[in-house]
């Protein structure tokens, strides 16, 4: 298992290498100066610009600019944030936990919702209830996110008055404090619902699936055959088998819940990783672009290891001597 | 001629499929009995009913299509349509168990060997996980798995088919059931591990005095283990007799036929003496006359008109054939052993 691990993270070294030279490229083609932000988007003046590019080594060879950039980026440096006037490491830092906390409440309520509908669903298909559970399936895959978004807001925020319906946390608390923690989560609960609930949809219709595909199988039969109870057969034996690919799936899932969270925290104003991916898009600020398109994708390459190992761990038929 | 002392009575039992809509026999009126300790075979060709039979017995057909619509299965003389899922969960695996055809897929992939094995006993009795697990060890000691203690602790996909086997067969017996039902338990072996399956079987059946069903395509297993033999074509019994009249005087052609397809080692065979033809699907079934009509060598115009009953030729011998005049309508009518 520990050489299995060692050499999935070996053949992840070429791969980041080879995404590092597309988002490089990208950044270059880009206008102004998307590696490391220094030169003002709004001054069009030829002389300034040229003056900024030469003294920032923009008219280098490519790859010594790459060179040079690489080594910032595997010592943790993006270039500075020419809008926000800071590293664009310590604003992706200020960004980011909302963002991974945003992604764990709604990840949690998938797994709650898709846990218990696809388990009543897959044992009693075809029945009222199934079909009560499916409806909704394809009603949550048919309504765009943001559109989810704003009825949320509009019911729960404007009309019960539940839920805050902007920001991440309340203004003027200390950070770490109790009150500032409730707030955080009162402020992420709506939002980690909305993207949660959407994303149930697939999980539970998958879950479905794979137990009544199970419940056919031969050992299931055996089990029967043993005087085992229905009961047990259904959550021993078959879900055993059928949340393997479920848990697995959350893995190759990080890159689309990321991709969920930038519309769902622009609807929200939430202040994490998407929403300042795109207010950083619509103010030119290039270099932030630069640097969460290459989290994004490292982001998604992790996810897919993480999900390879978990596969190793809760399925013994994988468990790699 | 239903024998107070029978562990299993098939009484005309009748068990079919909804395919498409219609509902299709794929048992017709199969009746014989199973005496405590007794070995008997049921023989016949691929499709001809014999797993749909067991898994009547056993009361596991596939619920989304599968029915018993006519006929009694009795067990200790109790009717076992009458007993409740509940109550039928408890004779399945203790009274009656059950070794499959296929030992690759008929264990569950993702739960050790010992869970899978204390299971079955935990089903059944009030005894403590430590003594169960104590025990599973023991079972597996004998049907003959070294290293016992560690094999709990493996899932299947690290055993041989073989070994696979010996475990569904410590599975089956680990609660001394009254009668063993065995459908096909050694074709999807090896040769040599076949015959150490049989052996293993045998050694049961001899040591625990437990009944044996042992269904099989293979008529060398049947001179080997079986006190008396059933031969089972396209849902119905054609013949049944005691091991040694059906070898030295079967009388139901297709009964002869499965003999002459015996390989001879000392003949210079170059084809094999196969019967021609196979067993029809159940949307094809003739509806009227001798189900084995079209492939037989000894076929009347009449077959095609009259259906065969099971007559008694002789004393123990039953025969579905109009060959013989205790086959004809009308004249003693269905007999059972
Ligand atoms: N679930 C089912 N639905 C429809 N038809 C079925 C089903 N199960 C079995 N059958 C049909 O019933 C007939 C008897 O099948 P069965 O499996 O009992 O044969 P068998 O004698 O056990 O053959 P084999 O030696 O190949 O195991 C076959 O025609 C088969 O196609
Ligand atoms: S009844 Fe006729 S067709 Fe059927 S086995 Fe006998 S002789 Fe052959
Ligand atoms: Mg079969």
């Amino acid at each position: 298992m520990l050489l299995y691990t060692l050499r999935r993270i070996l053949i992840m070294i070429p791969i980041l290498i080879m995404i590092s030279i597309v988002v490089f490229s990208l950044a270059l083609a880009m206008p102004g100066d998307a590696l490391s932000g220094q030169i003002d988007p709004a001054n069009t003046d030829p002389q300034y610009v040229e003056q900024m590019r030469e003294q920032l080594g923009l008219n280098d060879p490519v790859h010594v600019q790459y060179a040079r950039w690489a080594t910032g980026v595997l010592q943790w440096d993006f270039g500075r944030s020419f809008n926000h006037r800071m590293p664009v490491t310590e604003l992706i830092g200020e960004r980011l936990p909302n963002t991974i906390l945003l992604s764990v409440m709604s990840l949690m309520i998938t797994y709650v919702l898709a846990f218990f509908m696809g388990r009543y669903a897959g044992r009693h298909p075809y029945t009222p209830g199934d079909y009560g559970i499916q409806g909704l399936n394809y009603l949550m895959l048919a309504i765009p996110s943001f559109v989810a978004a704003i009825f949320a807001i509009f019911i729960f925020s404007f009309q019960f008055g539940w839920f805050p319906s902007t920001g991440s946390v309340g203004s003027g608390l200390e950070a770490g404090t109790w009150d500032w923690w409730v707030s955080k989560i009162h402020h992420t609960a709506l939002p980690a619902l909305v993207l949660g609930g959407l994303t149930t949809a697939s999980y539970t219709q998958f879950l479905r699936n794979d137990i009544i595909e199970n419940a056919q199988k031969d050992y299931v039969r055996t089990a029967r055959a043993k005087g085992t109870p229905e009961g047990t057969i259904y959550n021993k034996h078959i879900l055993r088998n059928s949340v393997i690919p479920i848990i697995t799936l959350f893995g190759f899932d990080i890159a689309s819940i990321i991709g969920g969270a930038v519309i769902i925290e622009t609807v929200f104003t939430y202040r994490g990783i998407g929403e300042l991916l795109i207010s950083s898009i619509t103010n030119r600020d290039y270099s932030v672009v630069t640097a969460i398109t290459l989290m994004l994708s490292v982001a998604t390459l992790v996810g897919n290891l993480i999900a390879d190992l978990i596969y190793g761990v809760v399925d013994p038929r994988i468990r790699v001597e | 001629m239903s024998s107070q002392n029978a562990l299993l009575e098939i009484d005309n039992l009748h068990t079919g499929f909804n395919i498409d809509g219609d509902f299709h026999h794929a048992i017709k009126g199969v009746s014989f009995d199973v005496k405590p300790k007794e070995v008997v075979c049921v023989v016949g060709e691929s499709g001809c009913g014999k797993s749909v039979m067991s898994l009547s017995i056993m009361q596991l057909l596939p619920k989304h299509n599968g029915k018993i619509d006519k006929g009694e299965i009795r067990f200790n003389g109790k009717n076992l349509a009458e007993y409740s899922e509940k109550e039928m969960n408890n004779i399945r695996g203790k009274d009656i168990s059950m070794i499959f055809q296929e030992p690759m897929t008929a264990l569950n992939p993702v739960l050790t060997i010992g869970f899978q094995l204390d299971e079955v006993l935990l089903n059944h009795s009030k005894d403590s996980k430590e003594s169960v697990r104590k025990k599973s060890i023991q079972l597996l000691k004998d049907v003959g798995i070294s290293r016992s203690d560690q094999i709990v602790h493996e899932y299947p996909h690290q055993l041989s088919g073989g070994m696979r086997q010996r475990v569904m067969i410590a599975m089956a017996i680990a609660c001394e059931p009254q009668l063993l039902i065995a459908d096909e338990p050694t074709t999807a072996l090896d040769v040599t591990v076949q015959a150490q399956i049989l052996e293993l079987i045998k050694k049961i059946q001899d040591e625990r005095g437990t009944a044996v069903m042992l269904i099989t395509h293979d008529l060398g297993v049947v001179a080997e283990m079986a006190d008396r033999v059933v031969v089972m074509y396209a849902g119905q019994v054609v013949e049944q007799s005691d091991v040694d009249r059906i070898f030295h005087d079967p009388q139901h052609p297709y009964t002869k036929a499965l003999l002459g397809s015996i390989p001879k080692m000392e003949e210079e065979v170059d084809e094999l003496n196969t019967i021609r033809g196979i067993v029809p699907t159940l949307t094809k079934m003739p509806k009227q006359g001798c189900r084995f009509v079209d492939r037989c060598p000894a076929a009347m115009p009449e077959c095609r008109q009259i259906d065969p009953q099971l007559g008694e030729t002789d004393k123990g011998h039953t025969v579905r054939c109009l060959l013989y005049e205790e086959s004809r309508p009308g004249e003693k009518a269905e007999v059972r052993s």
